[in-house]
């Protein structure tokens, strides 16, 4: 199967060598989806231009609390300490706009919502906004510094940039 | 086997594509300049890690671990150009679902595995280190038009070579093939081929094979038997003096001083017939015979003591 693979809206090329379900666009704010090159909006936090950042899936229409889904890995994370847990516990709600994401997604927003269903968390009927959060490299660890989670970098995917790439 | 024959063409203007089509990632069309990327079912994700150690480096390590005090005169002279190589492995990412996690547990749980996907003794593999290997940085989508690095392809499935853990369900499942980079050095000597591998990573020599010289094992087999020679040596009444000595000892100690004699006797005589080669493995080096026949079970008894070492007999530490 062949996508095209720029940007629907700016035409920039998209890295999609990894072969990962969404490649966001540098430059404008959307995500394409590989399989059928549809651009998603994506989103962070308003004045947030922090280089180093996670997705995330947010699912909050309805007016309900927001439900936060992580659309990245994290390895060997046990229990209730993932952070997506953390943020939705803490009802987190920035103010979001329309940003490029500056992050990798590892899986698609139907299979976020459905891991959220399987961890008994109620996604809702409405699609999720994906955005991403800035997190601060410690050494060889990631902080984020609204829950004050904490992680090794290595075991994130997609893998974040590298020290000094930012 | 039956092939079917697709042709590739860009869905913008129709010129032919470039056959890595078949494989995942971007492609350029070279007529309009449209980039696509190419996402065939059922195929993983290829990539490739770039070597973290130059060749002089890597060409310096197999030096290293060639020289050895039982070398022959000449060797390992001057080595050929290091050669470049990319072994493949499996890298996949999985979301698990335990089947039965406490009310605090999340029933969700994501790991990562990794394994080789290609095997071959005589590469070391068991001496490298694959997570150090495929986190080195500047991973990059594999492009099989470009450099001159052979390629080893996968030969175990993804199945085989990282099962699932049984008793949980697969919620999600990411499987890539990470190509990880080898050196090869080799030299030659008296008509013979002698290989190192050196990791491209951690620039580690992972084994390695160098010649030994068969004079140079005399004087070893020598001082082997000279322990031996002694106590045949000594008068007869004093054999009986030693013998009681050991016993106050201990009850065990005669029948073990035999059994190490008696290895010592077929150490010598194993240095002295047969060919051996230095053998490197990871850490670990030794002298190995070539052409020796598997071992008695008396051959296997007179040298069970040495094995509580781990290690054959007396090997010159040269490293």
């Amino acid at each position: 199967m062949l996508r095209l693979a720029r940007c629907p809206r700016c035409a920039t090329p998209l890295d999609v060598a990894a072969a990962r379900p969404l490649a966001p666009c540098p430059r404008c704010p959307c995500a394409v989806r590989l399989d059928d090159g549809l651009a998603l909006d994506t989103f962070r936090p308003r004045d947030d231009d922090a280089p180093l950042r996670l997705a995330f899936y947010l699912f909050d229409r309805d007016a309900r609390p927001p439900l936060w889904a992580a659309a990245f890995r994290c390895f060997q994370q046990a229990s209730r300490v993932d952070l997506d847990a953390l943020l939705t516990g803490r009802g987190h709600r920035p103010l979001l706009g329309p940003a490029p994401l500056a992050a990798g997604v590892a899986r698609t927003a139907e299979e976020a919502a459905r891991l959220a269903l399987l961890r008994q968390r109620d996604p809702g009927r409405e699609p999720p906004r994906l955005c991403s959060l800035a997190v601060v490299r410690e050494g060889d660890e990631i902080v984020e510094p609204v829950s004050g989670w904490r992680v090794l970098a290595s075991l994130i995917a997609p893998a974040l940039p590298a020290e000094g790439a930012e | 086997m039956r092939r079917r024959v697709v042709q590739l063409a860009c869905p913008t203007c129709g010129a032919a594509l470039p056959a890595r089509t078949v494989l995942p990632g971007a492609v350029d069309c070279g007529a309009c300049g449209n980039r696509y990327a190419s996402l065939p079912a059922g195929v993983p994700t290829r990539s490739l890690v770039p070597p973290q150690v130059s060749p002089t480096r890597a060409q310096a390590a197999a030096l290293a671990a060639w020289r050895h005090p039982l070398a022959p005169p000449g060797f390992p002279g001057r080595p050929e150009p290091p050669r470049l190589l990319h072994v493949a492995a499996w890298e996949v990412e999985r979301t698990l679902e335990r089947p039965r996690a406490a009310a605090d547990e999340d029933p969700l749980v994501e790991v990562r595995a990794r394994a080789l996907a290609f095997w071959r003794p005589e590469l070391g593999l068991t001496e490298l280190d694959l997570e150090a290997a495929l986190d080195a940085p500047g991973r990059r989508p594999f492009e099989p038009a470009t450099g001159d690095a052979a390629l080893i392809d996968p030969v175990r499935t993804l199945e085989h070579a990282v099962p699932p853990p049984p008793g949980v369900r697969v919620v999600e499942e990411r499987a890539e093939i990470v190509f990880a980079p080898l050196w090869k050095v080799r030299c030659r000597h008296r008509g013979d081929a002698w290989d190192a591998v050196v990791d491209g990573v951690g620039g580690r020599v992972l084994f390695a094979r160098a010649p030994v010289e068969r004079s140079a094992r005399l004087g070893v087999a020598l001082a082997l038997l000279l322990p031996v020679a002694l106590l045949v040596g000594l008068p007869t009444e004093h054999w009986r003096s030693v013998g009681e000595a050991a016993v106050r000892t201990h009850p065990f100690l005669p029948l073990l001083a035999l059994a190490g004699l008696a290895g010592l006797v077929s150490e010598t005589w194993d240095r002295i017939r047969f060919r051996h080669e230095w053998r490197v493995e990871g850490p670990r080096a030794s002298l190995l015979p070539l052409n020796r026949p598997d071992e008695t079970w008396l051959e296997w008894m007179a040298r069970a003591p040495f094995r509580l070492f781990h290690r054959p007999l007396f090997v010159p530490r040269g490293r």
